[in-house]
């Protein structure tokens, strides 16, 4: 089977400070203290920069469904979203061959005001879809939702359920090859985690790639057979679901949290 | 596997790299949003579309009112109806599609958290959407110039040639508020300050542009500085092309064409540049 991504080297640092609010004014504080402290230490970059990936690299076939394990902070996210390119990587470069969808949150670009047909269209083509694909869906996506006298009612006066039910039916109907699945499964009632953790089995076994995160070891285990374990940035692990398991749950118990 | 849909991802230095293939493999995601901004502005009213046509007929009835009735304000000759609801119409299209543009990355960034897509989408689905309310304004402004032009002794004001200028007047629009639009939008969602501004900006910009007063009765000190405004030079065509009034020389003309193409460029590099990482800062 050929590789459908290829990581080689990723790294993305993150400027201390840099998330969140940001004025003028902090702007030229930053500046200030750069320039003023530039030749007082030498380790300011150092100190105000923080590598969230480093060096990071693995390969992805086609069929095969990998799950990404590690505590929070550990990178998982910004993996996930530097290879759906919702930002660059700092250093280092993958390389995806083919469509690739990003199921970070379900639902993305919904409008409550628009009716659950219309939602379909819409979110289909979020995801990358034309409209011909997502009309040839359409019917199955209607009824994997279990929403179908609803579909015409503004998605605002869905419940909490239906609405996550007709978000995830859209994804599970990506004309995608490789599907980056984040906490995406835990949605809905029981019934229709099983019902959707079911057709992610499916659409691996139709040679679709999975990169999964989740916290649930159940779910986890029970889609994917290969382990990737990331650590503070760094992959520690690549290797079988069950090696790669054992590896997180002792790393687990062994380290402490600061 | 089609080679088109084959990418590498890696840390981009150029300020040139538009990921032109995506906008054709998501084009019909740029309809739907358009259609999405368009529609969601008027559900769940009684009116709907009605809106688009009450704002600025009421705002012109509040025009007439004050300066040509109160004040006695001269309007070039034009039926000051029409010359007021010209004015406003057309800056009714910048400031809006202004506005919006200058909010399209800060309001969708959750969005942009979650899913690819061409940000580019996000102001220019925002300008179409803008453009299609200008559209039904400005068929709303016809009702009123044929209305004139069968009831009035004397059509003077009837057009000639110089109708060929509205699309290009509309065109140049267009750009200026893509452009400045797209600038505002790429530093506010750095710097928050930009977003205080633009709506003092466009307060003060509406003052320096020749909306509510007519181009004659700025003194010849002061003209250039309405010359130098790059939306004057649009509305004076754009009424020139409807009511047949002196417009503009062709080097004023080319000139704030020029600036406004300008704007637009530098505007979409600079919003092409900060989408990249935007979701790391905003």
């Amino acid at each position: 089977m050929k590789n459908l991504i290829e990581v080689e080297k990723i790294s993305k640092s993150y400027r201390m400070g840099e998330r969140g609010f940001r004025s003028l004014r902090d702007s030229f504080h930053y500046w200030w203290v750069e320039t003023l402290k530039k030749s007082a230490s030498l380790d300011s970059k150092a100190l105000h920069h923080f590598w969230a990936l480093k060096d990071v690299s693995f390969n992805l076939r086609a069929g095969e469904a990998v799950g990404i394990l590690g505590q929070n902070g550990a990178g998982k996210s910004t993996l996930l979203r530097i290879l759906a390119s919702l930002t660059d990587p700092t250093e280092g470069q993958a390389v995806i061959r083919g469509r690739i969808a990003s199921l970070l949150e379900v639902g993305s670009g919904f409008h409550p005001d628009l009716t659950g047909r219309e939602n379909i269209y819409l979110n289909g083509a979020f995801l990358g879809m034309n409209k011909r694909e997502v009309a040839e869906q359409f019917d199955a996506i209607v009824q994997f939702s279990e929403n179908e006298a609803f579909i015409d009612t503004p998605v605002k006066h869905y419940s909490k359920g239906m609405y996550t039910r007709l978000a995830f039916s859209v994804a599970a109907h990506l004309n995608a090859d490789i599907l980056l699945l984040d906490e995406v499964l835990e949605m809905g009632d029981l019934i229709f985690q099983k019902k959707a953790i079911q057709k992610m089995i499916e659409r691996k076994k139709e040679g679709k790639a999975i990169l999964f995160v989740s916290h649930d070891c159940e779910r986890v285990r029970s889609l994917c057979e290969r382990a990737l374990c990331l650590k503070e940035g760094k992959l520690v692990f690549d290797g079988s679901m069950n090696e790669g398991m054992s590896h997180y749950l002792n790393n687990v118990t062994h380290s402490t949290r600061t | 596997m089609s080679e088109l849909f084959t990418k590498v991802i890696r840390a981009e230095k150029s300020w040139l790299s538009f990921d032109f293939k995506s906008f054709i493999l998501y084009r019909d995601l740029l309809f739907l949003m358009v259609r999405r901004e368009f529609v969601s502005k008027y559900k769940q009213t009684l009116l709907g579309p009605l809106w688009f046509v009450i704002q600025p007929v009421l705002m012109a009835m509040v025009f007439v009112f004050l300066f040509s009735e109160t004040m006695h304000v001269p309007t070039d000759g034009i039926p000051p109806v029409l010359f007021y609801f010209s004015g406003i119409v057309i800056w009714n299209f910048l400031s809006s599609s202004l506005g919006a543009i200058s909010l399209s990355m800060l309001h969708h960034a959750e969005l942009c958290k979650k899913v690819y897509f061409p940000r580019l989408f996000l102001p220019v689905s925002q300008l179409f959407s803008s453009f299609f309310a200008l559209l039904i304004q400005m068929g709303v402004l016809l009702i009123l110039y044929l209305y004139y032009y069968f009831t009035s002794d004397s059509p003077t004001f009837f057009s000639n040639g110089k109708v060929l200028l509205l699309p290009v007047g509309l065109f140049q629009l267009a750009m200026l508020s893509l452009g400045v639009g797209t600038w505002i939008a790429g530093l506010t969602s750095r710097y928050r300050d930009f977003h205080h501004l633009t709506q003092l900006g466009l307060t003060l910009w509406m003052y320096a542009s020749p909306i509510s007063y007519s181009l004659k009765l700025v003194s010849e000190k002061w003209k250039w500085l309405v010359l130098a405004n790059p939306v004057s030079p649009v509305i004076l065509s754009i009424r020139a092309a409807l009511f047949g009034t002196e417009g503009l020389s062709l080097r004023i003309q080319l000139g704030s064409l020029g600036v406004s193409f300008l704007i637009c460029l530098t505007g979409l590099l600079f919003f092409n540049r900060v989408q990249r990482n935007f979701i790391d800062t905003v």
